[in-house]
């Protein structure tokens, strides 16, 4: 098999790759020229799409409703499930006085995952005892952080520029958008997000400096002075997305420079700040 | 959700922020992702499979998977119904495809009791689209509508159902390709959103 198809072949089959009913090997085919070529991305998440309103069809055509006990069944084994490390109950993410002052709330769905130790830190982020438990259960797991981190660091890659200058074309035709400025310590711009009330972030520029690849750049909304992951960035900043939580009342962006995987608790000042309010 | 001090109702956030709440590890929120979209995902798996058991199986694999992977639900790409209707689709085909007898054509119609936990709002909804995409199929010329719907219902390869129709397989494959965007467009011109 030749290393690529055809474009003319590809598009062909797109339809085709909608419904499932390609062999495996143009099913890989395709996945490869789509890592490649926008417009057939696009065209492919279209039909997708479109074939989503096909199962919605077959599903109501047949009136079927769910069995008893599916829910139960599910519930039931999320607890044995190794997701890659259960963080502290959001809101534990709230303003922070002292540990013993942030009750974990009783709709906060999963339990937290040690104790708690107070670990007073003189930054400019008031600091966090709730997220030093959390750094410890990283430590006890040995998990990639990459992958429990915000939306941000795990979308972002993915994202890779497919989709995301239109959700950004979208969100500046959005009359409500505001658009961030972060600025330097000096006050030189590196960066300009744009952020719709839904909370939808995006990064629309970005004159970050190259960081070497140990390194990263990490995303935090600052929320009642205390920070708040959005992901990481990444040594070369150019495209992001992000979602801050509607409601919570996030007043700041900023960015830190850190280890290549992000941290919990930045404990280094940001070199980029810009308000949101 | 909001990190205030009190949780919002997940029941008032959009899918792409009750993705974002099931990556934050909050059972509800997927709870609720299974509320607004588990009828559709198990039907469809029904549907496919022909077999009520092995779409619970389905569905189940779909939301565990939305719980352990939820980063690759991407809304900048589409909504998560298409996307979890997506992955039941290539699910139950390969449970189809796997089996070597397709005895599922026996639709045996076993309707399997059940509750309510089918959300109202959304189903109406659905009905709606239902209605459209039915129209939308039945304005398609025959040809392409049947192999269409060989291959997503049946979950048979376009190679396969140009065996079954007996036509060249090129054929088949634009027919699927043109009667989709067809239908598209027809639904656009009917006003149907995503949602």
């Amino acid at each position: 098999m030749s290393t690529q198809w055809p474009h003319e072949e590809i598009e062909g089959l797109l339809g085709a790759y909608a419904l499932d009913a390609v062999g495996v090997e143009e099913a890989a085919a395709i996945e490869r020229h789509l890592e490649g070529c926008p417009r057939c991305r696009d065209e492919a998440d279209s039909l997708r799409e479109l074939a989503g309103k096909l199962g919605t069809s077959a599903a109501v055509e047949i009136a079927e409703v769910l069995p008893t006990g599916l829910w139960e069944r599910i519930a039931g084994s999320l607890e044995s499930r190794p997701r890659p490390f259960q963080p502290p109950a959001p809101a534990g993410l709230g303003p922070f006085r002292a540990p013993e002052a942030v009750p974990a709330p009783a709709a906060a769905g999963r339990r937290h995952p040690g104790p708690r130790r107070p670990s007073p830190r003189s930054l400019r982020w008031a600091s966090m005892a709730v997220a030093a438990a959390a750094v410890v259960a990283i430590a006890l797991l040995g998990i990639n952080l990459s992958q429990v981190d915000g939306q941000l660091g795990r979308t972002q890659r993915a994202l890779a520029g497919r989709g995301q200058d239109a959700a950004v074309q979208a969100a500046l035709a959005d009359p409500s958008h505001r658009v961030v400025r972060l600025d330097s310590t000096e006050g030189t711009e590196l960066a300009e997000f744009v952020v719709v009330p839904s909370g939808q972030g995006y990064m629309v520029s970005s004159s970050m400096p190259a960081l070497p690849s140990d390194e990263t750049y990490q995303l935090w909304a600052v929320v009642s002075g205390q920070p708040i992951s959005m992901g990481l960035l990444g040594n070369l900043p150019r495209r992001a997305s992000f979602t801050l939580a509607p409601g919570a009342g996030s007043t700041e962006l900023a960015v830190t420079v850190e280890p290549a995987g992000g941290v919990t608790t930045p404990d280094r000042s940001p070199v980029a700040t810009g308000s949101l309010t | 959700m909001t990190y205030t001090g009190q949780m919002q109702n997940v029941g008032d956030l959009s899918d792409a922020q009750l993705v974002v709440s099931v990556a934050r590890f909050r059972e509800d929120a997927l709870a609720e992702a299974y509320r607004r979209h588990g009828g559709a995902v198990f039907g469809l798996a029904r549907r496919v499979t022909g077999d009520a058991t092995a779409a619970e199986d389905v569905a189940q694999d779909v939301f565990l998977r939305l719980w352990d992977q939820p980063d690759r639900f991407d809304s900048s790409r589409g909504s998560l119904r298409s996307f979890l209707l997506a992955q039941a689709h290539s699910r139950a085909v390969d449970l189809v495809r796997s089996r070597a007898a397709r005895s599922r054509r026996e639709e045996h119609d076993a309707r399997s009791t059940a509750n309510a936990g089918y959300d109202l709002e959304m189903e109406v909804w659905d009905l709606a689209v239902a209605d459209q995409v039915a129209e939308a199929m039945s304005s398609l010329p025959a040809d392409e509508r049947s192999a269409i719907e060989l291959a997503y219902y049946g979950g048979y390869t376009y190679r396969e159902v140009a065996t079954m129709l007996s036509q060249p397989e090129g054929t088949v494959k634009s027919r699927i390709r043109n009667g989709l965007r067809r239908m598209r467009s027809s639904l656009v011109d009917s006003g149907v959103r995503d949602r």
